[in-house]
C-alpha cells in the first residue's frame, strides 16, 4: 500500500509497509456537521425580524440587501468551520504497518500527538460495537492491549472494526512466525 | 408581519460600513485559509482527497465573498 502523504507524519523502518489507514467512521464527521446545518437555518428563521429591524434602523428599504450580505458572510463562517472540522477529522488517523501501529491524534490545529507500538508487543485486540448507530453503520472501538511500558491503544469509532482487527491479528501472526523462523535450532534446544 | 421594535436609533448602513465588515471577514478567511493550507500541505501531501477538498474550499469561499460583494454594490 503506497501512501506517500503519510511519510511526513511517520518514518517507516526498512522493510516496513503500510497495511491500512484507519479513520473514524464518516458518521462521526456527519454528526458534527449536523450542528453546522442547524446553524445554517437559524438566520433564515429570524430573517423577517432582521429585515424589518434593519429597515427601521436605516429608515429605508435596504433590510433584504443587508440581510443577504450578512447571511453570505455567515455562510462563509459555516464554510470555514466545515473545513476545520473535516481537517480535524481527516488528520486524526491510525496507521497499521507490518511492524507497528501508529496513533496520530490531531487536537485542533496546533496540537498533535503521535504514538506507536510494535506489533510484537500486542497481547490482545478487542472490539466494542455499542449502540444502535454503531451496529447499523458498522463502526466500533478497537482496544489494543500491549505488553510492556507502552500504553494501550484505543481506536475510537473506527469503520469496519472487524476488518481492522483481522489485519492487526494477521500482522501479529506473521511477526511471531518470522520470530520463530529466525530462532535457530540450537536456541530451541536450550 | 409587523414587529414593534420600540424606540430605535437610526443606523447608517452605508456601503463603507459593509465594506469594513467584508474586509474584516476576508482577513479572517485569509488567515483560516493559510492555517488550513499549511496543514493540508504539510501532513496530507499528494493525497487526492485533500486536493479535491482544497479546490472545493477555495472555489466555495471565493464565490461566497463574490456574492457578498454584489450585495454591497446593490446597496
Amino acid at each position: 500500500m503506497h501512501l506517500p502523504h503519510l511519510t511526513k507524519l511517520i518514518s517507516l523502518e526498512p522493510g516496513e509497509t503500510v497495511l491500512m489507514e484507519v479513520r473514524r467512521h464518516m458518521i462521526v464527521f456527519y454528526a458534527r456537521i449536523l450542528i453546522l446545518v442547524a446553524f445554517f437555518f437559524v438566520p433564515l428563521f429570524i430573517s423577517p425580524l432582521i429585515v424589518l429591524g434593519v429597515n427601521k434602523m436605516a429608515q429605508s428599504d435596504i433590510g433584504a440587501i443587508v440581510f443577504g450580505f450578512l447571511f453570505t458572510l455567515w455562510l462563509a463562517v459555516i464554510w470555514m468551520t466545515f473545513f476545520y472540522q473535516w481537517t480535524d477529522y481527516y488528520l486524526d488517523v491510525w496507521v497499521i504497518t507490518n511492524k507497528r501501529i501508529f496513533d496520530i491524534d490531531q487536537k485542533g490545529f496546533f496540537s498533535r500527538e503521535i504514538s506507536a507500538c510494535r506489533i510484537e508487543q500486542l497481547q490482545d485486540v478487542s472490539i466494542t460495537v455499542d449502540g444502535i448507530m454503531a451496529t447499523f453503520f458498522k463502526y466500533g472501538t478497537i482496544h489494543i492491549h500491549t505488553a510492556g511500558e507502552s500504553h494501550d491503544f484505543l481506536i475510537k469509532d473506527a469503520a469496519s472494526p472487524m476488518d481492522v482487527k483481522n489485519i492487526i491479528m494477521q500482522a501479529h501472526g506473521r511477526t511471531i512466525d518470522e520470530a520463530v523462523m529466525k530462532t535457530t535450532p540450537a536456541e530451541i534446544v536450550h | 408581519m409587523d414587529f414593534d421594535f420600540g424606540p430605535i436609533r437610526t443606523v447608517a448602513f452605508s456601503p463603507t460600513t459593509l465594506w469594513i465588515v467584508w474586509g474584516l471577514m476576508f482577513i479572517v478567511w485569509v488567515v483560516m485559509s493559510a492555517i488550513l493550507l499549511y496543514h493540508w500541505n504539510s501532513y496530507s501531501i499528494d493525497d487526492p482527497k485533500v486536493r479535491r477538498m482544497k479546490i472545493i474550499y477555495f472555489v466555495g469561499g471565493l464565490l461566497l465573498f463574490a456574492s457578498a460583494t454584489t450585495f454591497i454594490f446593490s446597496l
